[in-house]
This record gives C-alpha cells, structure tokens and sequence, in this order.
C-alpha cells in the first residue's frame, strides 16, 4: 500500500460518507412532480436523449487527435538532450502536420460555429 | 506508525483543503458583495465567518431529489466521483513536507483533472433531463477543449524547466520567474484555468438563461454540494498550480507556506475580480478564442520553447 | 503482490462489465474502470511513465470521446447490468472465467512486481531515442493523426452544419 492508493481511499470514503450523510440526514416525502424530470413546470415532452449534433462530434475529434500530437511531444523534455538537429527536425515536423490539419479544418470550416 | 503516515497524513491534509475551499464561498460572496456596493453575507457569526457552514448545514439537511427517470447508481456515483477527483489532484502538491513526491508530478494532475469530464458527462446523462444534457455536452466539450492548451502550455514551460516535477519549477525560478519569460503563456494559461473550472466569464454551462443550472439541474441538496465542493476545490488547486508554474514561490526555506499561499489567494481573488467584472462570453466566441486564438498561438510557442533552449546551447539539466 | 492481484481481480471485473453488452454509455463506464486499473498495474510493474501516458491518452481522451459520442446518439432505455439479458450475459462470462481458470492458472507467478519500483533517468531514455532514431516511427504517427484528420472531415461534410443563429 502506498500513499497515493491510501489517498484515493480515504478521499472516495470521504466522498461517500458525504452522500450517505445527505440521504439519511434530511426528511424525505418525494412525489411524483418533484421527481419529474425538470421542465419549466410541463411534463417533459419527447425523449431526454436528443438527436447526434455533429458539431460537437467534430470538436471531440478534434480533441483527440490534439491530445494525441501532446503526447507525442511529451518526451521532448528528455530528447532535447539527445542530437538537437534531429530533435528540433522531427519535433516541427510534428507540430506542422499538425498546424496544416487545423489551418485544413479552418478552412473547410470546421471551427464555424455560427454562420 | 504506517497509521501515521498513510491514515492521519491524507486525513490532515485534506480537512484544510475543505476548510479552504469553504471560507473561499464566503470571500467569493463578500467580494462580489462590495463590488456591487452591498455588505455580502453578515449576520451569521461576526462579519458573517460562519456563513460556509451555515450553508454546509442547509445543503445537507434539504431534501436530496432523486428523479423517477434517471439512471439511479451513476446518478449518485458521479459527484463522488467528482469530490474524489478534486481532492486527488491536491496529493502530488511540492512542499517542504510533501505527502508525495512524484517523478511525473505534472502528467499526473494533467491525468487526473481530465477524469473530470467524465462526472460532468456521466451526471448530465444519468440525469435523463433535456437541460442536464445540453449542458454536460457544452461543458464537455468546453473542458476538453482548453484542456488541449493547457497541455501545450505546460509542455512549453517543462521544456524551460526540464522535468515533469514540480519541484523542478522552484530550482528553475531561482533567479526569475516564469511569468516575464513566458508572459504569453502566462496569460493564456489563466485564461485557459478560468475555462477549465467553469468559471465566469466561461460559465456557459450555468448559463441561466437557456440551461437553468447546467449538467447539475436535477442535483438538490447533499450530491449538489458535492459537485459544489469539487467545482471550489478545483478552482484553489488551479491557483495554487499557477502560482506554482508562474510565480515562483521557493520551496526550500520554511516560510514557503506562507509565501505560495499568498501567491494562491491573489489569483483566486483576480479569479473573483473577473467574476464581478465581465458578462458571459458566447458559445462561439468561446470556441473561437481556444481553437482559433489559443491553440495556433501555443502551436508557435512550444515550436519557439523547443529552439530556444537548443539554440542558447541552454538546455536544462536532466533530471 | 497483494496490490496486484486486486488490480488483476478488478480488469476481469471491468472486461466482464464490457463484455456483458450494456447499453454504450455503461460500456464506456467499465473499459474506464478497465484502464484505471490497468494503469495501475503498470505502475506497480515500474512503467510510470507509460502508465501516465496510456491513463492522459486513453482514458482522458479516446474514451472520453467515445462516451461523448454514446451520450451525444440517443437512445430512449439504456441497459445496464441489472436487466436480464445483460445480467445473463455477465454470468455466462463468469462461468467462462472459472473454467480457464481452472483450465489453465496454475500459479501466481505471473503477478511479481519489480521489487521496490526505483524510478531512475534510464527509464526515461528510451522514450527519448524516439526524437533520435525513432523519428521515422514519429513521422508516421504526425502522418497519421493528419489523415484520420482529413478523413473525418471529409466523411462528416454537408452535415449539421449552422446549429447557432447567425451572428
């Protein structure tokens, strides 16, 4: 065991006992309109899961292949002691894929969010 | 004494960490208050000192709502998650004692915080309500989204310092600190902060107006606390870390303390200050100022952080 | 040891999770547990910073995507383990469990850890020499990530486009 398993332990435990206290302390008389989904006062109309918005899609994916170009860059902090011509070559190599698919997708668009 | 170390340790930690966070609700309504010339809260306890735990007591005695039509455990099981998370992200924090002393300090809070999306998404959802969603989704992808710069800023400014420690960061601002080298990054990372904890002028989430309170509308009393306590603790954290990366606080003399948590409470109180000062950004001027301002600037700046130290023959030790 | 084995009893548990078909949303719920715990076992094999950056890549950001994008597609009554044909589905990949186990594992020396994970430079050594020799591999990688770029791109063209009013 080490400290950082204690910690999430100890944290989590806190955490929980919180929530168990919040659902045992209060009086509880629930009913239906205080359980309804809140809606302005009306019943809720359709369903809660609404239809695929693609331009969050879009921003998720972009996300991710960022996400994943800084996880290529991270060992750079110890690689810069290595050769630095072909440190500096490979990692703006990297960084300009990367800069030419964002300019692609600023200019097909992508990052429009009001037209 | 493994009791001591593993048990009472964490325990003595994180009980200031809630104090902390709790007498932040107060100053944060205080300061507000006398922004807008009134008194802020006042009656309970002298100038009002006892207000946070009025408002614990309140929060946990009001009636938890549990909706008819949400998904029941991951309902519940999300702010836990998120408290869990917040007070996570406080372990690998330098000190003169630390708790731990981790090699990759820096990856490590990286990692964690990004688990936070994940009890904003799974609240929302779980709740099974029109509003809750939309308003996860936005915050998602809201964190997500400065979440990208602030790893390039923080890749850029481990290239000046040399390692993933924290601790590096304190040798490195030995003589100066990182905020007038990199004033650039400087500004964007506590732009970038103020979005990845939600708060004003990013708040679109608790926009008002079209999401009444965001992912946690369906929350009432004991979870919402929870989710409260993680959003405050998240906002000290982030401070201390600014404080940390930019300011140069030294660890290495006793009054360290004192000296980081002064650095702490002058960016949590500009943290306020931006509050009672700005209106509410746009969603797509929100977009806009990361994907289109933020992430084409920290593209230059890290190409300029990798040459500079290799073009000044200045490489940092390795460590 | 002991650290090692509870990390192993919960990625049984978290495969189980996925493999037992819940609805996407609790999918994604159990591959996270799945590669927290993963993670962890690296760790206590001494790979932290591998651990570190699977834990930054993989669970907060490819699975974040894909739980974004199984909350984004909609679907009105979500299964989770606690409805039949999943739960029938849970106990039939327990069964199948014991039986490889039973089958197969015959001692637990696969659970050794490297006695008191010291974290020396060397470690970090090999990752560099990806900026030095193995800089092709990173080419292919940049390579990559603009193609599935342009791909996702090109496959979502003409869609949704101008969900805010105009400005």
């Amino acid at each position: 065991m080490n400290l950082i398993l204690t910690m999430i332990l100890i944290s989590s435990l806190i955490s929980i006992t919180l929530a168990f206290v919040a659902f045992w302390l209060p009086q509880m008389n629930p009913d239906m309109e205080k359980l309804s989904p809140y809606e302005c006062g009306f019943d809720p109309l359709g369903s809660a899961r609404l239809p695929f918005s693609m331009r969050f899609f879009l921003i998720a994916i972009l996300f991710l292949l960022f996400d994943l170009e800084i996880a290529l860059l991270l060992p750079l902090p110890w690689s810069i002691h290595l050769n630095p011509l072909y440190v500096l070559m490979w990692a703006f190599m990297i960084i300009m894929l990367l800069t030419i698919g964002l300019i692609y997708e600023w200019v097909q668009g992508g990052l429009e969010w009001a037209e | 004494m493994t009791i001591f170390t593993l048990i009472i340790n964490p325990l003595m930690y994180i009980i200031p960490i809630l104090l902390a966070m709790a007498f932040l609700t107060l100053v944060e309504r205080k300061i507000l208050g006398y922004m807008q010339l009134r008194k802020g809260p006042n009656i309970v306890g002298p100038y009002g000192l006892l207000q946070p735990i009025a408002d614990g007591v309140k929060l946990f005695i009001k009636e938890p709502v549990k909706p008819s039509t949400s998904s029941p455990t991951l309902f519940l099981l999300t702010p836990i998650l998120a408290l869990t998370l917040a007070l996570m992200l406080w372990v690998p924090l330098p000190m003169p004692f630390a708790l731990t002393d981790l090699n990759l300090t820096i990856l490590f809070i990286l990692a964690v915080s990004s688990l936070s999306v994940y009890s904003i998404l799974g609240s929302g959802w779980a709740s099974n309500s029109k509003y809750a969603l939309i308003g996860a989704l936005r915050a998602v992808a809201q964190t997500i989204s400065y979440e990208v710069t602030l790893g390039l800023i923080v890749l850029s400014l481990i290239l000046f310092t040399g390692a993933f420690t924290l601790n590096m960061f304190n040798s490195a601002q030995e003589t100066i600190w990182l905020i007038l080298p990199a004033w650039p990054m400087a500004a964007m990372w506590f732009i970038s902060t103020l979005a990845e904890t939600n708060r004003a002028p990013f708040d679109l989430t608790e926009g008002e107006s079209e999401l009444v309170s965001g992912f946690n509308v369906e929350y009432a009393g004991g979870p919402f606390a929870l989710f409260f306590l993680a959003e405050y603790t998240n906002i000290l954290l982030m401070n201390a870390l600014s404080a940390i990366l930019f300011l140069g606080p030294s660890f290495n003399t006793v009054n360290i303390n004192l000296n980081w948590a002064i650095k702490t409470t002058i960016l949590a109180i500009m943290f306020l200050w931006v509050r009672a000062s700005y209106p509410r950004f746009r969603y797509d001027q929100l977009m806009h100022l990361v994907w289109k301002n933020f992430l084409p600037l920290t593209l230059a700046m890290i190409a300029w952080h990798i040459s500079l130290p290799i073009s000044m023959a200045g490489s940092p030790p390795q460590l | 040891m002991v650290m090692m084995v509870v990390f192993s009893v919960m990625f049984l548990i978290s495969l189980i999770a996925v493999a037992s078909n819940p609805s996407p949303y609790f999918a994604a719920l159990g591959l996270m547990i799945g590669a927290g715990v993963g993670c962890g076992m690296l760790t206590q094999f001494g790979m932290t910073f591998l651990s570190m950056i699977l834990f930054l890549i993989y669970l907060g950001g490819m699975l974040v995507v894909f739980a974004y994008s199984a909350a984004l597609a909609a679907e009105p009554y979500p299964s989770a383990w606690g409805s039949l044909e999943v739960f029938s589905y849970v106990v039939g990949s327990l069964m199948l469990v014991v039986v490889m186990w039973m089958l197969l594992v015959n001692d637990f020396g696969a659970f050794d850890e490297i006695e008191g994970c010291v974290m020396s430079v060397r470690r970090y050594v090999g990752v560099s020499e990806m900026y030095n020799a193995g800089g092709y591999m990173l080419l292919v990688a940049g390579w990559v990530l603009l193609v599935a770029l342009l791909v996702v791109l090109e496959l979502t063209r003409g869609f949704g486009r101008g969900c805010l009013r105009a400005v």
